[in-house]
């Protein structure tokens, strides 16, 4: 589910939802903003996805929510 | 009608006889569908070829009584043809009966390879409606051998191997549908829900082979009398075939 393997292609897997999405944390945005500009794409295609993607950002430490601005952590 | 027929040799035989009366020119549909408040009714008949006692249509009386009920030696017929084939035991002979059944399997085997070119998302949408698993998940496989060396080792026939064949057209649109699901766990509970009949089929009910394969394709469309169904199901499973999740490899 997370990584692909023979049913899930690498384009349909959260590993490549979580690429997507933090590759559309540019600048400083809510989370609301940051799922308007995805929503649409074939890769995110549901609410589900969406937040899964976020929790594996958030999981690995990619990403983080500070005064209800996301955004990645500076290494 | 006598129901001592095993629940292995009760389910090949209406998978295979697409629960249609196999009478030539006849091909009624035997299941009726459910209602609100009641099962399915079954309106056909497994009626035995050499007959059920003495004094039935061509009884043969050195048959062993578990030969007499088996899956060899039955028939679906609807009613009228049922009594029919009885009443006039000479014309439908033993020969000429096991002939009829053959070919109507063939028919049914037949109609539905014909429609596995036509399956869509809409088919394989309802077929894996009622495939997906609750049960525990069995683990991942990461390999994946030849079909044909597979088709050897499980002992399965050119009849089945010409119905991997066919079915192989259609894995590419299977994979597709499978990655597009939203569902996340889709795949995996599909995968469960395959692997948990696969292993009932073979360990508890006792199927091999062929017969193995043909109840999977049953279960895999649902037991559906429509012929797109059937070769949707038949897809699902040639899918998971090749990606070698049932079968033994």
């Amino acid at each position: 589910m997370i990584l692909p393997n023979k049913h899930i292609q690498i384009s349909n897997s959260i590993l490549n939802l979580g690429a997507i999405l933090l590759d559309n944390i540019t600048t400083n945005q809510t989370v609301s903003l940051l799922w308007d500009k995805v929503r649409e794409l074939s890769e995110v295609r549901n609410f589900e996805r969406f937040t899964l993607g976020l929790d594996l950002l958030f999981i690995l430490g990619i990403v983080e929510l500070k005064d209800g601005i996301i955004r990645r952590v500076e290494k | 009608m006598s129901n001592d027929i095993s629940s292995k040799d009760l389910k090949l035989l209406w998978s295979r006889s697409g629960n249609r009366c196999a009478f030539p020119g006849c091909n009624s549909l035997l299941i009726k569908d459910r209602t609100r408040g009641d099962k399915e009714a079954i309106i056909g008949d497994m009626a035995h070829i050499e007959g059920e006692k003495p004094g039935s249509a061509r009884y043969n009386p050195d048959m062993t009584e578990r030969e007499r009920s088996s899956y060899s030696n039955r028939i679906v017929l609807c009613r009228n043809h049922h009594k029919i084939v009885d009443d006039q035991p000479q014309e439908y002979s033993v020969q000429r009966l096991k002939e009829m059944k053959n070919k109507h399997e063939e028919w049914i085997e037949d109609s539905t390879e014909k429609e596995i070119l036509n399956i869509t998302f809409a088919e394989l949408s309802i077929v894996t409606k009622y495939l997906i698993s609750d049960q525990s998940e069995p683990p991942d496989r990461y390999d994946i051998i030849p079909p044909k060396d597979k088709i050897k080792k499980n002992m399965l026939s050119s009849r089945i191997e010409r119905s991997i064949v066919n079915g192989m057209t259609q894995v590419k649109q299977v994979a597709d549908f499978i990655n597009k699901v939203p569902d996340i766990e889709f795949s995996d509970r599909l995968k469960a829900g395959f692997v948990n009949e696969y292993n009932k089929l073979k360990n508890i009910d006792g199927f091999m082979g062929d017969d193995l394969f043909d109840a999977l394709v049953g279960f895999a469309s649902g037991e559906s009398s429509d012929f797109k169904q059937k070769a949707a199901g038949l897809a699902v499973l040639v899918y998971l075939f090749e990606k070698c999740e049932v079968f033994e490899q």
